[in-house]
């Protein structure tokens, strides 16, 4: 990324695709998708629902596979878009877990409820609040990012045996896709994909953002540590 | 190998020596322990029988609470006595450095469980356990898991920030640990008769995690404890 990105007018290739890509999936959410039978309009938080737990996943992987090579490397900006990445991935988890209770309280009667899959999401908010926690002690040492990285790392293992020991633990969230079928009609299914791949790039905007973003302020610091020496 | 093993006993024979000096760290856990066996009881309200049904959870929120302060003590210890410094320095394999920490903190918590066991079966009105095996093999699996994840882990949160981060940090990758060691030892305790389905599935599961979450750390300890 040379001076160019770094000068943050530039919007790229994500933010245009997002730029298309995010109103065309609100016209097919709000108007081309049917309304589902028994759920009514509630069930169109569906594909925000969807979309923005995969973005979440998209960005834990993110997390484990930038750490990995923050390690491997030691290059200080794989730490940078692995931390980035961290936020992204909170900042979806946060909206899976709110359109979920908004959707539930209609469907299943409740706001929450310890089916594996709300257990597992939950748990993973709580990874990656705790990754974010190591990863912002302001003067992270090189050891605390070192540690932030290798936690990335592990939280990334423990989402199966986490979603496995909550499904062991106890079992009413809908599978709506199986591997067989899609169980909706096609509309609705070009809906959702829409809606994931408008997400997707909405997604790597923001994280190319924030990478820029982050970059041009250690960029400042090491600027000030030159012409202001402690 | 022979030269690996001689400094995993070096550095758990340190921890062990400077432990039984003051048994400080030791007796703040295990009496932290017993008071949350304690505080339970008056949280909820338990009386007579009714209060077995609670044993499981307690006694693991209790090792795991306790045990997280224990650990993060021990590594604050090396932290500001510079001795984490200094074992980085010396000749021996990294994995080495956590092969010992791991040994000597499943020690460390062994001799926990040894005291806080016992006295919160009886706290909550088990007079003895259904099935004494299945119930050692729970707390041997959990404890395994937590001390691998711990040990790995606890160091760095210790020594930012205070204690508070601590069990922010260690709790949510702690979860299949939590769940299956109450479901291994609640089971073991209140019922006898053949391991059901489900507490082997439980059990496997521990298996995965401890073998995963040892391996992993060992193997990458080298990139993680540099300099």
């Amino acid at each position: 990324m040379g001076a160019h990105g770094e000068s943050g007018r530039k919007v790229g290739l994500f933010g245009a695709l997002a730029a298309i890509l995010v109103p065309i999936s609100l016209y097919m959410v709000f108007v081309y998708a049917p309304t589902e039978a028994t759920m009514g309009h509630v069930q169109r938080i569906f594909y925000y629902h969807v979309a923005t737990a995969w973005n979440a996943f998209l960005f834990f992987g993110a997390v484990a596979v930038c750490s990995g090579a923050y390690l491997y490397t030691r290059n200080e900006r794989w730490n940078t878009a692995a931390r980035t990445a961290g936020e992204l991935g909170v900042l979806f988890t946060t909206l899976t877990l709110i359109a979920g209770s908004l959707w539930a309280r209609p469907v299943w009667n409740v706001w929450w409820t310890w089916d594996p899959r709300l257990t597992t999401t939950l748990i993973l908010w709580f990874i990656y609040v705790a990754y974010l926690l190591i990863q912002a002690g302001g003067e992270s040492s090189e050891r605390q990012k070192r540690f932030g990285a290798a936690f990335g790392i592990i939280g990334f293992l423990d989402i199966p045996l986490i979603h496995f020991s909550a499904r062991l633990w106890r079992s009413i969230h809908p599978v709506v896709i199986q591997s067989d079928s899609t169980g909706m009609p096609a509309e609705m299914f070009v809906t959702l994909m829409a809606s994931v791949i408008a997400f997707t790039f909405l997604g790597l905007w923001l994280w190319e953002r924030r990478f820029q973003l982050e970059s041009l302020k250690e960029r400042v610091e090491a600027l000030r540590d030159r012409i202001l020496p402690v | 190998m022979k030269a690996y093993l001689r400094a995993v006993r070096a550095l758990v024979r340190k921890d062990a020596l400077l432990e039984r000096r003051s048994l400080e760290t030791l007796a703040a856990t295990v009496a932290f322990a017993l008071l949350l066996a304690a505080m339970f009881h008056f949280g909820f309200d338990i009386q007579g029988a009714e209060s077995r049904r609670f044993f499981p959870g307690a006694l693991w929120i209790a090792l795991l609470f306790a045990g997280t302060l224990g650990l993060a003590k021990s590594a604050a210890a090396d932290e500001s006595s510079g001795t984490s410094r200094g074992l980085l320095l010396a000749p021996v394999d990294r994995s080495a450095l956590y092969v010992g920490k791991f040994i000597y903190h499943f020690g460390f918590m062994a001799t926990v469980e040894l005291v806080v066991v016992p006295l919160f079966l009886a706290a909550f009105s088990f007079g003895s356990v259904a099935r004494p095996g299945l119930f050692v093999l729970g707390l041997f699996l959990g404890t395994w898991g937590f001390v691998a994840i711990g040990t790995l882990l606890a160091g760095a949160a210790g020594e930012m920030r205070g204690g508070l981060i601590a069990p922010v940090v260690l709790f949510p990758l702690l979860v299949p640990v939590a769940l299956g060691g109450v479901a291994v030892t609640g089971a073991a305790a209140s019922s006898a008769g053949a391991v059901e389905p489900q507490t082997a599935a439980w059990i496997r599961l521990l298996v995965v995690y401890d073998v995963l979450f040892t391996a992993v750390p060992a193997l990458f300890y080298d990139y993680i404890a540099e300099g």
